[in-house]
């Protein structure tokens, strides 16, 4: 009987273990990926997909530290356990509130950059979050009102536009997809890149500077990630 | 603008320091502590003097409260990182294998937990400057060989690389300006050459 | 000279990059701009009709036609000029709001004209831009949770508690984490947020 247990003990422990330690693990490759992502857009020239599952996930949990911050500090005297297990709940609070504040604003940054290019373009637009694509066209409103009534309706005509390509320079902001940026390869690529009539090996652990272009696409399935 | 200037073209040395903080290390709890459930990992039920791995950001609070000790990783050492100066002396052209933050680690542990190291503080410190000056030195010579095309330079750490990167960007880019002159030069001459040769027959 | 009045205004928008305050709005330089431009446009027109004249003849007349190209260019470096000038301060306006700095902009009774250094520097327009924007981000701010405020400083969190030491008493503060009782002499280690202001009054010295 006691052999028993000890199977079903044994089998118990390490069901919970397993369940526990892929909860953890996802936590921590979730952290991982919104670290990875903010280096991405501040190094990308351009914006990049919205993660938008990745950025629920989250904020749903930061929402569950929220509640346990409220419960948990209602009462006047706490005892020294909840009052550090408060403080590390605190502090990861704002860790991550940084993080996803910094992602959020990198991205409106180059949005508000890129405006005009981004409209012409249904790809990029796809890759907006909706609240993003709002702010995008309610700024860009209120923006060249600005504009407007400061001196723009009060030029020629011929000179109003603003997504004017005329005279050899064009008033749409591109990003420059041709940007050097630091990468560093995670798997090694199996064929070697053209750059420039060079043949290139990119090889896993290997950190190169490279033009934005050559590896975008490495970039965007995870083989090669930007630092 | 959302984010500010200084933002856009590189990384402030505070926040390669606050992904340094995510790395894992190990404690050595001093007294039992319960878990606690966080967003982007947990702290598991602390038992006094049993180690366990969890982030650097975490290990600090907890050894300013005096609740563990840190266990210092295995390369912060005046042996192994001599023996990684020695390599950049006789390899003048590739870097030594350092962990990716091992200027940030190596401050915040210089700085939070220098009794917790296993050698005098004040030699680790100074092993460290030798090797940053010598690996700086390296990419900056390294840079001479910069060509508009890429670069190569494997086993830099993040703040090494960062303090490079607006220098090497611009760099690049002017040279990409440069070769793209030569290139039209030479298409030009071409035509040239081609008429002259109608001409001569 | 064509576009020297356009050099003095994006002039004034470098140096502004110096400078923590927004400067005053050009508004005269500017409006020198735009007569300007339309005086080139009328010009342009003047041009363009010779031209069409002229072109029953063989030889074209040079002059007109190197007048009318610069008339051109001229024109649109003015609207670039201008655009750069306004988009400057306009990306100042919105940093403003990111920072919740907006002081000396908000109306301290309705109808009551804005106060402060900052409502000098602006124009009307600008005023309202500034306002609209912050609406606009406030909006923005409220798709996601309460605690994530996406406005403010946008560095890495640090020194979030911090140990400090009661240079003068102060009574009782209540914080999250309790009460705490401020006497001379005595530590503590308390989240800097709820301590900042007695800090920054010489109550606390922060260790």
């Amino acid at each position: 009987m006691d052999e028993f247990n000890d199977i079903l003990n044994e089998w118990v422990e390490n069901r919970t273990s397993e369940s526990g330690y892929n909860i953890q693990q996802a936590k921590q490759d979730d952290l991982t990926r919104l670290m990875q992502l903010v280096v991405n857009e501040r190094m990308a020239p351009d914006v990049l997909e919205y993660e938008e599952e990745l950025l629920e996930r989250i904020l749903a949990r930061t929402r569950l530290q929220i509640e346990f911050i409220e419960i948990n500090s209602l009462e006047l005297q706490l005892e020294k356990d909840i009052k550090l297990q408060l403080m590390i709940v605190e502090l990861e609070l704002e860790r991550v509130n940084y993080l996803i504040r910094t992602y959020l604003r990198t991205r409106l940054s180059k949005i508000d950059k890129f405006t005009v290019y981004i409209t012409k373009n249904g790809d990029m637009v796809k890759r907006l979050s909706p609240s993003e694509v709002s702010y995008m066209r309610k700024h860009f409103e209120i923006l060249t009102t600005l504009y407007k009534k400061q001196f723009l309706s009060r030029l020629p005509e011929l000179l109003q536009l603003l997504d004017d390509t005329g005279g050899g320079i064009s008033m749409i902001e591109e990003p420059d997809l041709d940007k050097p940026v630091f990468v560093k390869v995670v798997k090694t690529i199996s064929h070697s890149i053209d750059v420039n009539n060079e043949e290139v090996e990119l090889l896993q652990d290997g950190i190169y500077v490279l033009r934005y272009s050559a590896i975008r696409l490495y970039i965007m399935i995870g083989d090669i990630k930007l630092i | 603008m959302a984010l500010p200037l200084q933002f856009k073209t590189s990384f402030l040395p505070l926040e390669i320091n606050f992904l340094a903080e995510n790395e894992l290390i190990t404690i050595l709890p001093r007294v039992s502590m319960k878990s606690v459930e966080l967003i982007g990992t947990n702290l598991p039920n602390l038992n006094a003097m049993r180690r366990q791995e969890i982030p650097l950001w975490l290990a600090l609070i907890l050894k300013a409260q005096d609740k563990c000790q840190i266990i210092p990783p295995i390369w912060l050492n005046v042996a192994y990182l001599k023996a990684r100066y020695d390599e950049e002396l006789e390899f003048p052209n590739r870097f030594s294998s350092l962990p990716w933050h091992w200027l940030e680690l190596s401050k915040m542990l210089l700085t939070k937990a220098s009794d917790d190291l296993t050698d005098a503080p004040h030699l680790i410190r100074s092993i460290i400057q030798d090797l940053r000056e010598v690996r700086l030195v390296k990419s900056r010579k390294g840079l001479k060989e910069l060509n508009e095309a890429y670069l190569q330079l494997d086993n830099l750490s993040l703040m090494e690389i960062n303090e490079i990167r607006p220098y090497v960007a611009e760099v690049m880019d002017e040279l990409k300006k440069l070769s793209d002159c030569v290139k039209k030069d030479d298409s030009m001459d071409m035509e040239t050459n081609d008429y002259e040769e109608d001409e001569n027959y | 000279m064509y576009g020297d009045a356009a050099d003095k205004l994006v002039a004034d928008a470098k140096r502004s990059t110096q400078l923590t305050h927004l400067p005053l709005y050009q508004g005269e330089l500017i409006q020198n701009i735009i007569n300007e431009t339309n005086d080139l446009q009328a010009e342009v027109e003047h041009l363009t009709n010779e031209e069409i004249v002229s072109q029953t003849q063989s030889q074209g007349d040079r002059t007109n036609q190197c007048q009318l190209f610069i008339s051109h260019l001229a024109m649109r470096r003015n609207k670039r000029c201008l655009l750069a000038y306004q988009r400057y301060r306009a990306e100042r306006l919105q940093y403003m709001s990111w920072l919740n700095n907006t002081t000396g902009i908000t109306v301290d009774e309705p109808g009551a004209a804005p106060s402060g250094k900052a409502a000098d520097s602006l124009n009307h327009n600008e005023e309202e831009y500034l306002k609209k924007y912050n609406e606009l981000i406030i909006n923005y701010n409220k798709e996601f949770n309460e605690s994530l405020d996406l406005t403010g400083d946008i560095e890495p969190p640090k020194d979030i508690f911090i140990d400090v030491r009661v240079l003068k008493d102060v009574g009782e503060i209540t914080t999250e984490y309790g009460v705490f009782n401020l006497t001379k002499d005595s530590q503590f280690f308390v989240r800097y947020n709820d301590v900042a202001r007695l800090i920054q009054q010489g109550y606390l010295q922060r260790l």
